[in-house]
């Protein structure tokens, strides 16, 4: 087997490894939220309800929650492997059904804020790395858009833009202009974070000697940002973007919520607030593998992108 | 239906809230002033209704903590609430009531078919019974409480006998937490009600988009809406309930046209819906204990009935209210105006008196005052906790100024915002100085619900009683209101126990919520469900 | 201007003598006057007066929360970049495991555990925050390693703890104080969206987040309510912000 290969599987297997322990983790740490399931799964909220000794008593029997934790652990571990995500306590469906359902939206919306928030950090940064005013502007819209609450920016764009000016609907209606809004939120910030790493690192290249020389040979501006700097200034800016992956499944939470999109990260905010542990369980299970496969994939790029790593990762792949 | 339960309105046309007339056409804004403002009905569209919260499945039997409202275009019940105490024919077309409100006697349209093509009898009335009265379906709702059973007398005769007396059976029943669901999805496929609803009513349910919204078209073969609606099929081709938790973007989603109705406008947006000239509106103020602060009895310092009487004069419910509802939410005494068996003259109401509180702190012991103002007694600060949901923004707001109140009479309130799911932990636990919670029922049998001793959290069940009072004089005219089948005998029974309540200080009533809805100027026919009150679509039609 | 914020936390009552908590009902979301001048809230408390009192508990969060985050993320990074494969690969699991939530919901779990607050949710903001700097601060320390000028310093035969303090620290520390200002900003942002959520500091201390958040809805009728701070919070990110990267480049400078 190529190194490479065996370099990829490794890399792979640890991640599921990683996987692995983020069920475990969230698993224990949800069971010792204060507060009994049973009045989770018989949806009593808000309101007092009366709930009889045999309603309580079935509930507890169903779902096994008087079963020692451990045992609930390996339950749930057991049909995890055979794809089993469980059955939602409030909802009563199968989880596996909720998160099918739930997963379009919110990766529409992922995708479409991470091509937003790229391309403007992209153009941004070229245009405007090692210029003074361009750079000055820059820096000074990306301060403001990146110091903002991201709900703060979604009420008041949805203010002007779609309760002044009617250029865009409020409630989503399924089709691409009802994302623009909470994808252009949630790009951003994003967006933002990602041109002052970028430009940072490429303003660093751009005094670096290789670019000297590349200048001294008579390449312009531009191109030598695009063809040489860029390149150099990878891998930080992959490494954010991998970060970015994660505060953008986090800031879904927010944006969903308050744009009463559907989507797992209200579906998340909603389950953990009424205590659903199958459901909250299983969410964080997908973005977190989701989150886990954007960093796999980054990490094993660094190598493809900067050769000093090339080197350390073959021997390193060898012992 | 009549109009009595509409006390304040919106705009200048109280005029014609007059009893006994058809009600919720006209209202405020441009609209005619005669009650068939848009014209003769006609069919057709789609009727867009943007709701605060969806429901966590679609089984009407569950539960009632607020999804199985947005049911009622797919579930009929038996009989139609008027909201005085009376009832129309709906699915039943005459009942009976036994002396000792135990047993009622259902007689039963013949001409009904479900949704699936089963057809309506008492068969269907049983399995419906059953369903919720066995433990395993998890039903806690006000008709399991009760311990019903059913029997099925003939085809289209059915006695439902309960365990406990309830006087008030018919309004729990007529609510669309007890609509009638197809018996054949109840036994064969329960799971399914998940995700989907059989009923008979004037909507068939179509599809669910979780976080977004839920479909129903109309039922073409319908022809049984209760008394006083109008003959037929309902006129919409279908219906469209958004969900829109945030206040905000509902309220936005009125002005913007993207709803054709807008319910639960929060109440900081009233004013402005009420001057608004595109819009029509109605808001309906809605029966029973309304929000409360249910003063924990067991621990102290709410285990003294003197400085329980303290708070409950001590507070300005009056300026708490009004500035915590931007004035559009009235204050209560222990019942709203709206509930049938509310007391009019009322005798023993609730005075603000801040003197008489601190008297009565000084009298239960607590004289002495630390450095930061507030009373303490044998080294112990005067102090309580209340819970409170963190995504409720109106509960917050209230708090806060009853915060204040009691800072003024030298007691520490400390605000403990949790999750709304731990509400029912800490009820089991007693957990809390203080729960603030808002609930609503068209019956004075909230009061029982709330107040009665035999409904205490005792360890292995949760009662609703967060007080955890216990009085036998209370207990006494409560079973009395429940057993009398007599509405006039009832409501005196009701009536002495709002007398007694001050008297005990068990809580602290604060406000009535007023319902507020409201809709596009084409929008025609809305109208109130009273048993537990929410628009009614039914006779809605677009022009 | 920073300095005005941290006069503000540490001394509220020069620049705002008022009480925060005092409220009057009958002036509830009052519009901007010479009383006052950032207008009252929908408590009827003056909302200049609160901003000002929020300086502490916002900044007491935001730096908070940074310091527990750079401190353990740097201590956890510098370990995993250059120590023996087995401690580095344990390291950047248990790291991984960590940075495989999403930092917000993280914190959220962990606030659901111990309960909402202004402490838990410095804690819970910081705890989600270590594993992005322990990333950073092992991809720099690597890729550090790996360059040829720590090769010549070994070879030079400078000893190991030398080379970490003189070079690899340094190196992969500058990349981490860029992302920490910025980190102090996001910190405070995260307070805010943890107040959206409900779990921030519990009414009626005044911060700036649960205020924005409390005044969201009243856009149309107060603006000023949720203005105010909203601004006060983005112009503290902001100049911490330029702080940081003040001190950054003056250090570029030196070295």
């Amino acid at each position: 087997m190529s190194a490479a290969v065996w370099r990829v599987l490794r890399r792979l297997g640890v991640s599921l490894v990683t996987l692995l322990g983020a069920v475990t983790l969230t698993f224990f740490a949800l069971r010792l939220v204060p507060g009994d399931p049973a009045f989770a799964i018989l949806g009593a909220g808000r309101q007092q309800v009366d709930i009889s000794p045999e309603v309580l008593a079935v509930v507890r029997e169903q779902y096994h929650l008087d079963d020692p934790l451990i045992v609930q652990f390996v339950l749930y571990l057991g049909r995890l492997l055979s794809g089993d995500l469980g059955t939602s306590y409030v909802q009563e469906q199968p989880v596996s059904a909720l998160l099918v359902a739930q997963a379009g939206p919110t990766l529409a919306l992922a995708l479409l804020a991470t091509v937003l928030a790229v391309v403007l950090s992209l153009v941004g940064a070229v245009l405007t790395a090692g210029r003074r005013l361009p750079s000055w502007i820059s820096s000074a819209l990306e301060l403001v858009l990146a110091s903002t609450p991201v709900f703060w920016l979604g009420f008041v764009l949805m203010l002007v833009f779609s309760v002044w000016l009617r250029a865009l609907p409020i409630i989503d209606g399924g089709d691409l202009r009802s994302l623009v809004f909470p994808a252009v939120t949630l790009a951003l910030p994003t967006a933002a974070l990602l041109l002052q790493v970028l430009r940072q690192s490429l303003d660093d290249a751009l005094e670096q000697p290789f670019v000297l020389t590349a200048r001294s040979r008579g390449l312009g501006g531009l191109s030598v940002t695009v063809r040489h700097a860029l390149r150099h200034a990878a891998i930080p800016y992959l490494t954010m973007l991998g970060f970015s992956f994660g505060a953008l499944l986090g800031g879904a939470a927010i944006t969903e919520t308050l744009f009463s999109r559907p989507g797992l990260g209200r579906l998340l905010v909603e389950s953990v607030a009424s205590q659903d542990i199958p459901v909250v369980i299983a969410v964080v299970l997908v973005s977190t593998a989701v989150f886990i496969l954007v960093n796999t994939v980054v990490d094993l790029l660094y190598p493809l992108i900067d050769p000093r790593m090339r080197e350390r990762a073959a021997t390193g792949a060898r012992r | 239906m009549t109009s009595v339960q509409f006390v304040r309105r919106l705009s200048a046309a109280v005029a014609a809230v007059l009893a006994g007339t058809l009600v919720l056409t006209a209202c405020s804004g441009g609209a005619a002033p005669d009650a068939e403002s848009g014209g003769e009905p006609v069919s057709g569209g789609e009727l867009t209704v943007a709701v605060r919260s969806e429901p966590p499945q679609l089984n009407p039997l569950v539960d009632q903590t607020g999804g199985a409202h947005v049911l009622s275009p797919v579930v009929d019940s038996l009989v139609w609430d008027n909201g005085d105490g009376t009832y129309a024919p709906w699915l039943a077309t005459e009942w009976e009531v036994s002396d000792d409100a135990t047993e009622y006697t259902f007689t039963l349209r013949e001409d009904v078919t479900f949704h699936d093509g089963t057809p309506f009898d008492a068969e269907a009335v049983k399995t419906n019974i059953d369903y919720v009265a066995d433990p395993a379906n998890k039903s806690t709702g006000s008709v399991a409480k009760l311990g019903p059973s059913a029997e099925v007398v003939d085809d289209y005769t059915v006695t439902i006998t309960l365990d406990s007396p309830e006087s008030t059976f018919l309004t729990l029943i007529a609510a669309p937490y007890f609509g009638i669901v197809s018996p054949v999805q109840l036994t064969e496929d329960p799971d399914s009600l998940a995700s989907s609803v059989i009923g008979t009513g004037p909507f068939v349910f179509d599809s669910w988009v979780k976080g977004q919204s839920l479909t129903y078209t109309r039922n073409d073969d319908y022809n049984w809406g209760p008394e006083g609606t109008h003959a037929g099929a309902a006129y919409l081709d279908s219906m469209k309930y958004l969900f829109l938790p945030e206040d905000q973007t509902r309220y936005n989603a009125l002005v913007t046209g993207e709803a054709d109705v807008v319910d639960y406008i929060a109440p900081e947006y009233a004013e402005q819906v009420a001057a608004d000239q595109d819009h029509d509106s109605e808001e309906f103020l809605l029966p029973g204990v309304g929000y409360t602060l249910y003063l924990n009895t067991r621990q102290a310092p709410f285990d003294d009935v003197t400085v329980r009487q303290a708070l409950l004069h001590g507070l300005d419910r009056e300026g708490i209210v009004e500035a915590a509802t931007f004035g559009a939410y009235p204050v209560q005494e222990y019942l709203a105006t709206t509930t049938p068996d509310y007391k009019e003259d009322l005798e023993n109401t609730i005075t603000f008196d801040v003197d008489e509180a601190g008297r009565l702190l000084d009298e239960a012991g607590w004289t002495e005052t630390d450095a930061e103002g507030f009373r303490v007694k044998d080294g112990e600060r005067l102090a309580t906790t209340i819970p409170y949901a963190d995504d409720d923004q109106l509960a917050q707001r209230t708090l806060e100024q009853v915060q204040i109140d009691a800072k003024a009479l030298g007691f520490d309130v400390e605000l403990q915002p949790v999750p709304a799911s731990d509400f029912s932990q800490r009820l089991y636990n007693g957990d809390y100085g203080i729960m603030a919670s808002f609930q609503s029922e068209a019956t004075g049998m909230q009061l029982w619900r709330l107040y009665g001793g035999d409904n205490v959290s005792d360890g292995s069940s949760i009662g609703s009683n967060a007080s955890f009072l216990a009085d036998p004089e209370l207990d006494g005219i409560l079973a009395k209101a429940r057993s009398s089948a007599d509405p006039t005998q009832r409501a005196e029974y009701y009536g002495q126990a709002q007398e007694l309540l001050p008297e005990l200080a068990p809580s602290v009533p604060l406000f009535s919520r007023a319902r507020l809805v409201s809709w596009q100027s084409n929008v025609n026919g809305l109208s109130w469900d009273n048993a537990w009150p929410q628009p009614y679509l039914f006779d809605v039609w677009k022009s | 201007m920073l300095l005005l914020f941290v006069v503000s936390a540490l001394w509220p009552e020069l620049l705002a003598p008022g009480d925060p908590l005092a409220a009057d009902r009958g002036l509830v979301l009052a519009p901007p006057s010479p009383e006052h001048p950032f207008g009252t809230d929908e408590i009827g408390r003056d909302v200049y007066t609160r901003v000002v009192h929020g300086a502490r508990s916002s900044l007491a969060l935001g730096f908070g929360a940074v310091l527990i985050a750079v401190t353990v993320g740097t201590v956890f990074g510098l370990v995993a970049g250059l120590s023996r494969r087995v401690v580095s690969t344990v390291t950047l699991r248990i790291a991984d495991i960590g940075a495989a939530f999403p930092e917000l919901i993280l914190a959220i779990f962990i606030l659901a555990l111990f309960g909402g607050g202004l402490g838990t949710a410095t804690l819970a903001i910081g705890i989600a925050g270590i594993p992005s700097y322990v990333r950073v601060v092992r991809a720099e320390a690597v890729k550090v390693k790996a360059s040829a000028y720590i090769e010549a310093s070994y070879g030079l035969g400078l000893a190991p703890r030398a080379v970490l303090l003189r070079h690899i620290l340094p190196n992969a520390v500058r990349p981490v104080l860029i992302i920490a200002t910025i980190g102090l900003g996001g910190a405070t942002l995260a307070g805010a969206a943890l107040s959206f959520l409900g779990l921030g500091s519990p009414p009626p201390t005044s911060e700036w987040g649960a205020m924005l958040s409390n005044a969201r809805n009243f856009l149309t009728l107060g603006w000023w309510a949720a203005v105010f701070p909203g601004l006060a919070i983005t112009v503290f990110v902001i100049s911490s912000t330029v702080i940081g990267r003040w001190i950054n480049a003056s250090r570029e400078g030196r070295a």
